[in-house]
């Protein structure tokens, strides 16, 4: 990445600036400025690459070259860390947590950053449900914990009985989900049908005093109801890190057998599935030549396969398969470009893209720019590379 | 054969608020209208004031179309329950939001609490459909699972399937809806909802406590992975960084 | 009894045999529906039609040409002459000597027909058109044969003379094989083409030098909306079906046969002819090219069959890979209207059976709620102008000249070229007005995918926004917009002067109000003519004028014009988007480049997206608009915004 020198705006104010006779600063305009030092441009890449390890084991990245993390207490030394208790809360509140496939994802991170605020306001204490496996919430602002381990089939009537079992053990003053489809959503609605008690869905502002649901093409406007979903414009955000106690909560229930018999996943190849509504694509462009390999990869990994338009134009791909400003626009929570220059029609069609890895050999295309993991190389390389290590991974 | 009826609102598009058939209600649609073709009866059920709404849905195939005459504040739900238990549907399909007025999609549940009988979203296809429903339910990216429920059932069709294909203008115009007088209940309470236009989605500003250290922690910490560069590493390195990368995300299958 | 009373006897008995096949011929064309004609117009119009029109199309063929010249020309003399002297008798040398030389020129016309047989081309079908030029040499030669001692240059050998004999023969093979050819061979298209000629439906086009390219309206009332077996057809359309001569002309014109789509504009139209004859047939037997990409596929259909279904005789595909660029309209000699048939055919599908493919559906349904095919609120349609400050009509409500901005305003491509005309306008001092979000699709597209109650509500809602406003002309940028307001609208009850905005600029400019600074070292250019200003309304001159005004350095294409391949944009196409091995855009591209021109100028919205979109080394792609403003004699920044 080339050095070009960038002017730096806030070094050329300090450097025009006087403190003038009443003590007020006063910018001087025109007139001789002494020249502004050129402030190199940052390489972002290299910045990232000096990520170190943050008091969680998770890497840091921090731009200050390592200053600001010393200076944080609570990080820098976090075995004298005491746990915030909230020993007589005002009321509870109850966050629901999807965990979809036993890991704690995006849309929880942002119910429980919301169920804290909530909950600070009110002077009341967060209380967490998880129904599969025990993961560590102490830093995600939770202040008790109900740990289920519910078997892994798709049960809502089973749940739904956890849950009228926590509202009559705890009486949380809201249930808070995530509006996630099968999983928040989901079970928010069976509650408030099987209760009666007032809800509101897909609230996207939430205050104390009054909460916006969107409804259709409108926004219902009321006081907090006992039963919210949060619109994903809400759980963009992340609890404070803060060691809290997330006491563990014992619950007695029963689940009994429901309706809905769960047979198991249906192998689907995913191979060809609709490109809009895929999770992970394999995306190829005019770098990728090694055809066979680039299939092979895709069946491996059961990956959409994806394409620029060049390779769809000239038939390698067909052309449902293109992605892009004429094609479909993506968002899938992995994109997988191998040889693609990242045009702006490309880019255009995986904005929504989660994350972005990219194999490609030009250091200077758009698409390493964009890339979370963007990797010069090979593409002919690195494809069978990846099948080989992911077979020996099948075999142990 | 069984009877099927699927819910059919008044559909809003979405820029100009003009009348259309409501998507997630034209994806129920699809479903009944691949069982229609294995031989089942479908019904198409609509409450509310206007024809208009119901011939939208006409034009997609013939089949038999039932207006509950209702006046357009009225709650769908208490005409909609007693016609339902006359006529004992085996399965009753229906969109996952309606396209006007609250949306909130709880209609299906609370049919499904007042009947008795299993709710389940998402629905992308009936396999069966005799004294058990086996039906395929729609995963996050592509995947499928194969449940089953005891009929009746109500089932509510996944947002982003395809509407049936073929809608036609003639058939649409011809098609005869039936329209069955309906006495809509008081809404029991004026509850405290209002309704307001809305307002433009925006991620609310964070409130961060703990002072100006934790501010800019909050602001410049990333998980690590962001942006991270390799050049010119071997093929097997770069491979398990992919590996390791995609491993993280829980989105190998393999 | 002498050897010349056989002719008669022959002659009489193909005559009976060709009316019975004729009368089924006209039982099955009375079988469609009903249809206006003005008989009398049309036969008084007859021979300007066949003299002038059909020959200017047929002579662009010049072997062809001189070929049906000498072969029908001595045919229909001869049979004329054959009344005379066989019919009654006169063996007069006045008369037989007449005749002899009309079977001379038959004769050497079948000459020239079996010997581009021998070397056929593959757009011309075999079968029985391979048999044609022996029957009219064999007839030309039976009749010479037995006119021989009228002449008096020998005795009468007398009928049983061996030789005698197999003239005879020859003589009834060639003329029963053509007596039957007047109903279900290729004799037939002298008989139907001359009454296509009569009863065609758009008149129009053989009148005015622009031809009036209107699409007929329906009744959306009626018990079955277009098309879907042949019976379904107006009675003259049937009869114009039977009037191709399989020459694949079109075919040869058509891009997206050449795009390998599975479309073929004659088999469209022999597949029609093909069904109307007979309760049941299949394909097999026909002679032409088959279906690109299908050519295994067999299908069947009948008089009240339907026309096309996956197994029917047009596979629906074909019928959804069509432009409407009319280039095979444009190249038939028969003039038949392949566009029409295809449009009738079109709003069965799409009005009775909703079955239009790829993403059309969607885009019909967001036209159905919002007037546009993007789904746009109205509003929105200005919103790339805002900054242009055009005055809305509802506010002044009288203009000279109104500005449609048609639905190229919701797209880049379009704004940039519409925003680049009004700047230029406003350089040279013209006021414009639009009608802002009064504005709706004009339901062109609509129209052409069928759905024709579609267009109607749109075409009514616009006449009724117009009706309140006072204007002198309509501009628009779009070729579409302006075949719809111009041609498609009056039927419906608006009536306006449409102009394009080439033709605008072309007046601008040839008053001295735009000058233009000479492009320095430009390359050269070329100009790419849109289907629906060039064939369909027959503006192929202003934009080149405006061009050359601009300076030196224009080249054509080699298919310009009249013949100028379309962009693959039309009619829908590009979102019905039929597979097929190559696009049509890469291909007019590739006819782009090959003048090594540096920039391919267009007019068309829809053009500059389609062409725009090919990658690779091209020539870049300029709106016309556009370059005129690059070029205006002031520094572009400067030109009023
Ligand atoms: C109107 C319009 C609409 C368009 N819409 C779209 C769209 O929707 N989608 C779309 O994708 N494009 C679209 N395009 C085309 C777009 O502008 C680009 O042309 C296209 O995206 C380029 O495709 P590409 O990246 O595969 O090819 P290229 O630009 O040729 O890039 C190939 C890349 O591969 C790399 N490479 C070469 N060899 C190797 C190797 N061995 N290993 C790894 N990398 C290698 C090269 O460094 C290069 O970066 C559109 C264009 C227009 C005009
Ligand atoms: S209009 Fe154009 S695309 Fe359609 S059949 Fe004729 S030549 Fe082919
Ligand atoms: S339709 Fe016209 S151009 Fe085409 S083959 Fe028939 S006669 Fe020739």
């Amino acid at each position: 990445m080339s050095a070009r020198p960038r002017r730096d705006p806030h070094a050329e104010r300090e450097r025009a600036t006087r403190v003038g006779p009443s003590g007020r600063a006063r910018r001087i305009l025109g007139g001789a400025v002494p020249a502004a030092p050129v402030r190199p441009r940052r390489n972002p890449h290299v910045l990232r690459m000096a990520a170190v390890p943050g008091p969680a084991g998770r890497m840091r990245l921090d731009p200050h070259g390592g200053e600001l993390l010393a200076h944080l207490p609570s990080l820098a030394t976090p075995g004298a860390e005491q746990p915030i208790v909230v020993e007589r809360p005002a009321c509870l509140i109850l966050a629901v947590l999807d965990l979809p496939g036993g890991r704690l994802e995006g849309s929880d991170f942002g119910l429980l950053a919301a169920a804290r605020d909530l909950a600070d306001r009110l002077e009341g204490a967060v209380l967490a449900l998880t129904l599969h496996g025990r993961p560590d919430l102490s830093r995600l602002g939770v202040d008790r914990h109900i740990a289920l381990d519910l078997p892994d089939r798709w049960d809502p009537i089973a749940r739904l009985a956890v849950l009228r079992a926590v509202l009559a053990d705890q009486a949380p003053a809201h249930v808070l989900f995530a509006e996630t489809p099968l999983l928040g959503a989901d079970l928010a609605r069976r509650l408030a049908a099987a209760t009666g008690l007032a809800a509101a869905f897909a609230v996207h502002r939430l205050e104390p005093e009054e909460v916006r649901a969107r409804g259709a093409g409108l926004d219902l406007v009321g006081p907090p109801p006992p039963i919210m979903t949060l619109h994903e414009v809400l759980l963009a955000d992340r609890p404070e890190p803060a060691l809290r106690e997330a006491r563990p909560v014992p619950l007695a229930v029963e689940p009994d057998a429901g309706l809905v018999e769960d047979l198991g996943e249906i192998p689907v190849d995913l191979t060809g599935a609709p490109l809009a509504e895929a999770d992970l694509i394999v995306s190829a462009g005019d770098g990728v030549t090694d055809w066979p390999a680039f299939h092979t990869l895709a069946a491996r990994l059961n990956a959409t396969v994806g394409g620029s338009r060049q390779v769809c134009d000239r038939g390698l791909l067909p052309r449902d398969r293109q992605v892009g400003a004429s094609g479909t626009l993506v968002a899938p929570k992995a994109y997988l470009a191998f040889g693609i220059s990242g045009a702006p029609q490309h880019l255009q069609g995986i904005e929504r893209c989660q994350r972005v890895v990219a194999v490609n050999t030009d250091l200077h295309a758009k698409m390493i720019e964009r890339a979370d993991l963007a990797i010069v190389a090979d593409a002919q390389a690195v494809m069978p590379a990846l099948e080989a290590l992911l077979e020996r991974r099948r075999h142990g | 054969m069984a009877e099927i009826v699927t819910l059919l609102s008044a559909g809003c598009h979405p820029e100009t608020g003009r009348l259309r058939p409501a998507a997630g209600d034209a994806a129920a649609l699809a479903l009944g209208l691949a069982l229609r073709a294995s031989g089942h009866r479908l019904i198409g059920l609509h409450a509310g004031p206007a024809d208009d709404a119901l011939r939208v849905y006409a034009g997609f195939a013939e089949f038999d179309l039932v207006r509950l005459n209702l006046s357009a504040q009225a709650d769908a739900l208490p005409v909609i329950l007693p016609w339902l238990a006359l006529r004992r549907p085996a399965l009753v399909l229906a969109g996952p939001k309606a396209e006007l007025g609250a949306g909130t999609g709880l209609l299906p549940y609370a049919l499904a609490e007042a009947m008795g009988a299993a709710c389940i979203p998402e629905v992308a296809g009936v396999e069966e459909l005799a004294e058990r429903v086996t039906l395929v339910q729609a995963l996050p990216g592509g995947r499928r699972r194969r449940l089953a429920a005891p009929a009746p059932a109500v089932l509510v069709a996944a947002g982003r399937l395809a509407p049936p294909s073929g809608w036609a203008y003639a058939r649409a115009q011809r098609a005869r809806l039936e329209t069955v007088p309906a006495t809509a209940l008081e809404p029991v309470a004026a509850t405290a909802w209002r309704n307001e236009p809305a307002r433009p989605l925006a991620r609310p500003v964070r409130r961060i406590r703990g002072g100006a250290a934790a501010r800019m922690a909050a602001a410049t910490s990333f998980t690590a992975g962001e942006g991270q560069l390799l050049v010119q590493p071997a093929p097997d390195e770069a491979a398990r960084a992919i590996l390791a990368y995609l491993e993280g995300q829980g989105l190998l299958r393999s | 009894m002498g050897s010349g009373g056989v002719v008669l006897l022959i002659l009489l008995g193909a005559l009976g045999w060709a009316l019975i096949g004729v009368l089924g011929r006209i039982a099955g064309w009375r079988a469609g529906r009903p249809a206006k004609v003005d008989w009398l117009a049309g036969l008084l119009a007859l021979p300007r039609r066949y003299l002038v029109n059909v020959h200017e199309v047929v002579a662009r063929d010049r072997y062809a040409s001189t070929m049906h010249v000498m072969a029908a020309g001595g045919l229909v003399l001869a049979l004329l002459l054959v009344v005379l002297v066989h019919g009654f008798g006169i063996a007069s040398p006045w008369l037989a000597w007449p005749l002899l030389l009309a079977c001379v020129l038959t004769l050497l016309g079948a000459e020239r027909v079996l010997r581009r047989r021998a070397d056929r081309p593959p757009r011309l079908s075999g079968g029985r058109w391979n048999r044609f030029g022996w029957a009219i040499g064999g007839f030309a030669l039976g009749l010479a044969w037995f006119t021989l001692p009228a002449t008096g240059v020998m005795a009468d050998p007398g009928l049983l003379h061996p030789v005698s004999l197999a003239f005879a023969a020859l003589l009834a093979w060639s003329a029963f094989e053509l007596a039957d050819g007047l109903a279900h061979g290729p004799m037939r298209h002298a008989l139907a083409g001359a009454l296509n000629l009569v009863t065609h439906p758009r008149a129009p086009r053989f009148s005015a030098d622009r031809p009036v390219a209107a699409i007929h309206p329906i009744d959306l009332d009626a018990p079955r909306l277009g098309v879907e077996t042949p019976q379904d057809f107006a009675w003259n359309r049937l009869v114009m079906a039977d009037a191709c001569v399989a020459c694949g002309r079109c075919e040869e014109q058509c891009p997206a046969f050449a795009a390998g789509q599975p479309l073929d504009p004659k088999f469209v139209i022999r597949a029609i002819s093909m069904a109307q004859g007979a309760d049941h047939v299949d394909d097999r037997h026909y002679a032409g090219r088959r279906w690109p990409g299908l050519e295994r596929r067999v299908g069947e259909g009948g008089a009240a069959r339907p026309l096309v279904a996956d197994g029917g005789l047009i596979p629906p595909a074909a019928l959804w890979a069509c432009t409407t660029c009319r280039a095979c309209v444009e190249a038939c000699p028969m003039m038949i209207e392949h566009v029409d048939a295809i449009i009738d055919l079109r709003r069965f599908q799409t009005l009775e059976l909703g079955a239009v493919p790829g993403k059309a559906p969607a885009a019909l349904a967001e036209l159905a709620a919002a007037d546009n095919i993007h789904g746009r609120a109205a509003a929105r349609r200005m919103d790339a102008f805002v900054d242009l400050d055009l005055p809305l009509l509802r506010e002044v409500e009288s203009t000279d000249l109104l500005l449609w901005l048609g639905d190229g305003a919701f797209d880049p491509r379009g704004q940039r070229a519409m925003r680049a005309f009004v700047q230029v306008a406003r350089h040279a001092g013209l006021e414009l007005a639009v009608l802002g979000e009064e504005e709706l699709d004009t339901g062109d597209l609509a129209r052409r995918l069928g759905d024709e109650a579609q267009f109607q509500r749109l075409a009514e809602a616009n006449i009724a926004t117009l009706a309140r406003y006072r204007f002198r002309r309509i501009v628009t940028t779009d070729p579409h917009v302006l075949n719809s307001l111009r041609n498609d609208y009056p039927a419906m009850g608006g009536h306006y002067e449409v102009v394009h905005h080439t033709a605008v600029l072309l007046e601008l400019a040839e008053e001295g109000r735009l000058k233009f600074q000479p492009g320095e070292g430009q390359a050269a250019l070329t100009y790419h003519d849109p289907c629906y200003l060039g064939r369909w309304n027959g503006e192929f001159e202003a934009p080149r004028r405006l061009l050359d005004l601009l300076g030196p350095g224009r080249v054509e294409m080699a298919r310009h014009g009249r013949t100028a391949r379309c962009c693959g944009g039309g009619g829908g196409a590009p979102l019905t988007d039929i597979p097929g091995p190559r696009r049509i855009p890469d291909m007019r591209m590739a006819d782009a480049k090959a003048t090594r021109a540096g920039t391919v100028v267009v007019a068309c919205p829809n053009c500059a997206v389609m062409l725009d979109g090919v990658t690779g080394d091209y020539p870049a792609v300029t709106e016309v608009a556009e370059l005129v403003l690059a070029r205006l004699a002031v520094p572009a920044e400067r030109v009023a915004a």
